[in-house]
């Protein structure tokens, strides 16, 4: 009988202890703003008003406080993911497990409208007719889809040939379809990252080869750019969601012979280079390109040849493009998703300038932001 | 404030039982009754008026009901009345105005715009349990309770305060004033707590997520395959969910003293319907039982009779669980299958007698056909209670029978795999096996050292889940 209420004096003091201690180390302990391995901002204390009570609001970020500025919360959230990987989950979080370390987001048919597509579709048509010569259109391939082969047994994607071939369909000059290359590609190279929903840079320079040949103009080897390893510590935004014990780091190459001198312009800001190595120290290492994604990025190169070139695109672009600097004096890259202002003044200013459509297939099939394009 | 959070966990949980055990015993209802209150307004912070007015107004009627009776005065009955009328009222006004409104827009085409009110969480719950109160006062079936303190506290009490179980007054009058909280019953609420804070965020919110998924699947991706995945995790979330939080009631119930009656006894073990609602939220149908049907009569006064009692329960019941056509058609579904069994049961009760007085065991084949028979029903209970809107019942249905759907998908056949150790995980965790095994296997010595590990095994997982943030909904917001 006593030791049974040694045992219960044990549970009791040990639990509601430990419990106490976790609470005592969210209020008292020091408060972190940022997440690295999810990249993304912490809830931080909220600001106590009767007004934000009666809402819920503090309540709210009271709740959001408590989860994400728990003690060795990494090790927790890993903790969990064992726990689903044990029952056999093979798809955390809307991400597959894939072989040899790599994570693949899930993206299923449901998920795709095949209207808003066909209007994307239209709108990019309607934007090319406009009076533009040389023009190409390039739907990155989902990274799911096209590495079949790393995908977990029985693991499902979104059907991209019906896509494809509807946009060929639409966009009949200045079309390009990578799949077949970057297949080939992918039997010796690694062109898409593992833990990253981006390509590589091998995977952006197969792009890269498929629109010089469009528009007929010389390739250089992948060699001439001097790919430099700038990280092989690089977990990106796949592992942000899977959150794996020992996960396979990937090794982050950025070409590194670029002409000089450069000027760029993000969003108004002016700077010397391309790169923002300040990146590199934290978990979106794929930002130091550019620091991350802008509504208008402006480069300039006196040197060049050629006039200018105008891509429409999404983030994979950012790594693409780099290859294409020494060519185009001027390079207007527009994100629609953050770019406000009239596209068509752009054009009239540039009327001889080339233009490139970049995206992520899934991405530009869920992109809300094209209508843009006619403004 | 939901049980299921790191700031109940971390926060609340350990204040309100460190202040409970270091107060003197005259004090602790003023600190449960405290700490409830800002329990219930962390999430219902204007809301939260409506439970203090309920709380006042059946302690007022309570006493008003004692003074008739002890000085014969004779309007005890309008007093009854007038709570009743009050509570329902305020459950009719806030739960089920909009449901009037707009059924009476569509019938006549008329323009009553809806009132769009939240409802208040928990409401169904404390005036099912005030108004037990004052019914049983007037019964003179329990003392009129004088102290305030000691009343408002057990209308507000944080444990069942928000999906029950629906504790009558009846239940808890005496452990109001009388209690002991002794170490082994501390140990044991929390482990028992534990177990629900497992049921709820590692089975019902991944059978939930799973059921979410499923749900908004189209196009190619939906088939017969992927329909009875989506309607079994909803059953396995339903039951995980709403068992889980009874569990953590009746657990933290015991940890301050109290003793709640059971909730869910292993429902889907049931043989027939009948067995499933003795075993299914056992006190809201005790509750009706004691209010409504045996008031109305019960079985007493002839089958005919009978049946339109079993009626107005299962209308009461079904529209109790939501204010929505789809719930009082699941009520008169079970209405249904009930009558059905009791007709069939009149004509094989002779024969079952019969077969017992002979000593035949049943056998495991009628035993089988009687859990499929149960579980099919039930599963196409909470089809029918899950889809609000017609045409979304309709294309489940469609796809459970195979009409017009293909049998699988790749998802399906994905999905089905990719989560079969975790169903069976859930089917086990549905049934007493466990329990049974753990009795059976385990030496005695053993059993309570490995129970508390085993809790504390729970404790930490649900820690994970909980602060990954993952799926994390709360069902009772209707209720």
């Amino acid at each position: 009988m006593k030791n049974r209420s040694i045992l219960q004096s044990i549970y009791i003091v040990g639990v509601l202890g430990c419990l106490t201690l976790f609470g005592v180390f969210i209020f008292a302990g020091k408060q972190k703003t940022f997440s690295e391995q999810e990249n993304r901002y912490l809830a931080t204390f909220p600001i106590v008003s009767w007004k934000g009570i009666l809402e819920g609001s503090v309540q709210k970020q009271l709740d959001n406080y408590a989860n994400d500025q728990f003690p060795l919360r990494k090790e927790w959230m890993e903790l969990s993911t064992d726990m689903e990987k044990k029952i056999g989950n093979s798809c955390i979080n809307g991400v597959y497990l894939g072989k040899d370390g790599y994570y693949l987001e899930q993206v299923l048919d449901s998920q795709i409208s095949k209207a808003r597509y066909k209007n994307n579709l239209k709108m990019v048509q309607h934007f090319f007719s406009d009076g533009i010569k040389r023009k190409a259109m390039l739907l990155v391939p989902s990274r799911g889809c096209l590495l079949k082969d790393k995908l977990p047994k029985g693991a499902v994607m979104y059907n991209d040939t019906d896509l494809y071939q509807k946009g060929k369909n639409y966009i009949n000059i200045g079309w390009l379809d990578i799949r077949k290359e970057l297949q080939r590609a992918a039997k010796t190279k690694q062109v898409y990252f593992k833990t990253d929903h981006h390509w590589t840079l091998q995977g952006a320079y197969i792009a890269y080869t498929a629109l010089q040949k469009e528009w007929g103009n010389k390739t250089v080897p992948y060699e001439t750019f001097l790919p430099t390893r700038v990280s092989k510590h690089f977990l990106g935004t796949m592992y942000a969601k899977v959150l794996e014990r020992h996960p396979q780091e990937d090794g982050l190459d950025i070409p590194k012979a670029l002409p000089q001198p450069l000027k760029v312009t993000c969003d108004g800001e002016v700077r010397q280079g391309i790169y923002v190595e300040e990146k590199l120290q934290g978990n979106d290492k794929y930002a130091v390109y550019f620091g991350g994604n802008y509504g208008i990025v402006e480069i300039e190169n006196p040197k060049a040849t050629a006039g200018t070139l105008l891509v429409i695109k999404d983030s994979f672009a950012n790594s693409l493009v780099p290859m294409l600097i020494g060519q185009y004096k001027k390079i207007i890259m527009l994100d629609l998703r953050y770019y406000n202002l009239s596209v068509k003044k752009i054009v009239q200013e540039n009327p001889k300038a080339d233009v490139l459509v970049l995206y992520e297939m899934s991405n530009f099939a869920k992109e809300e932001h094209l209508y843009k394009l006619l403004n | 404030m939901v049980f299921s959070s790191i700031i109940f966990l971390c926060a609340f949980l350990p204040i309100v039982c460190i202040g409970y055990f270091l107060l003197p015993k005259r004090l602790r209802n003023m600190w449960l009754l405290l700490l409830s209150l800002l329990f219930y307004a962390y999430g219902e912070p204007v809301y939260i008026c409506i439970m203090v007015f309920s709380t006042v107004f059946d302690y007022t009627n309570g006493r008003i009901i004692d003074y008739c009776k002890k000085h014969g005065k004779k309007w005890d009955k309008y007093i009854l009345v007038l709570s009743v009328v009050g509570n329902l009222g305020m459950l009719g006004y806030f739960k089920y105005t909009d449901f009037l409104l707009s059924t009476l827009n569509q019938l006549f085409g008329s323009q009553f715009s809806l009132l769009s009110l939240a409802l208040p969480i928990g409401i169904s719950f404390y005036t099912f349990q005030t108004m037990s109160y004052t019914i049983d006062v007037y019964l003179g079936k329990v003392q009129c309770q004088k102290n305030f303190v000691d009343f408002s506290m057990y209308v507000c009490l944080f444990p069942q305060l928000i999906a029950g179980p629906i504790v009558k007054y009846s239940c808890v009058e005496k452990q109001l004033q009388n209690r002991s909280v002794t170490i082994a019953n501390v140990a044991n609420g929390f482990s028992r707590f534990t177990i629900g804070l497992g049921k709820k965020v590692l089975l019902a919110n991944q059978a939930g997520a799973l059921y979410e998924q499923m749900k908004s699947l189209t196009d190619g991706d939906w088939s017969m395959s992927v329909a009875w995945l989506a309607a079994i995790s909803y059953m396995f979330q339903i039951y995980f969910d709403f068992s889980g939080y009874s569990d953590m009631a009746i657990g933290l119930g015991k940890m301050f003293g109290f003793t709640f009656p059971e909730n869910f006894y292993y429902p889907y073990e049931a043989k027939s319907i009948t067995e499933f609602w003795r075993r299914w939220h056992m006190t809201l149908s005790g509750w009706f039982r004691e209010y409504v049907y045996i008031p109305l009569g019960g079985n007493k006064k002839g089958w005919k009779r009978q049946i339109i009692n079993l009626f107005i329960v299962w209308f009461l019941t079904g529209l109790w669980h939501g204010a929505g056509w789809n719930f009082v058609v699941w009520g008169m579904y079970y209405f249904l299958f009930l009558v059905l069994e009791k007709g069939i049961w009149q004509i094989f009760k002779k024969k079952q007698n019969q077969d017992k007085r002979c000593g035949k065991k049943e056998n495991s084949l009628a035993a089988l056909w009687k859990h499929t028979y149960t579980l099919l029903v039930v599963l196409f209970g909470w089809v029918l209670f899950s889809c609000e809107k017609t045409e979304q019942l309709l294309s489940m249905l469609k796809a459970m029978v195979g009409n017009g759907v293909k049998i699988s998908s790749p998802i399906g056949v994905y999905s089905w795999t990719n989560t079969i150790l975790f169903f069976i995980l859930l089917a086990i965790g549905a049934t007493s096996l466990p329990k049974k095994i753990a009795d059976h296997v385990v030496p005695t010595v053993w059993k309570e050292p490995l129970y508390y590990l085993y809790s504390c095994f729970l404790l930490v997982v649900s820690i994970a889940f909980l602060v990954r943030g993952s799926y994390n909904p709360f069902l009772y917001f209707r209720f």
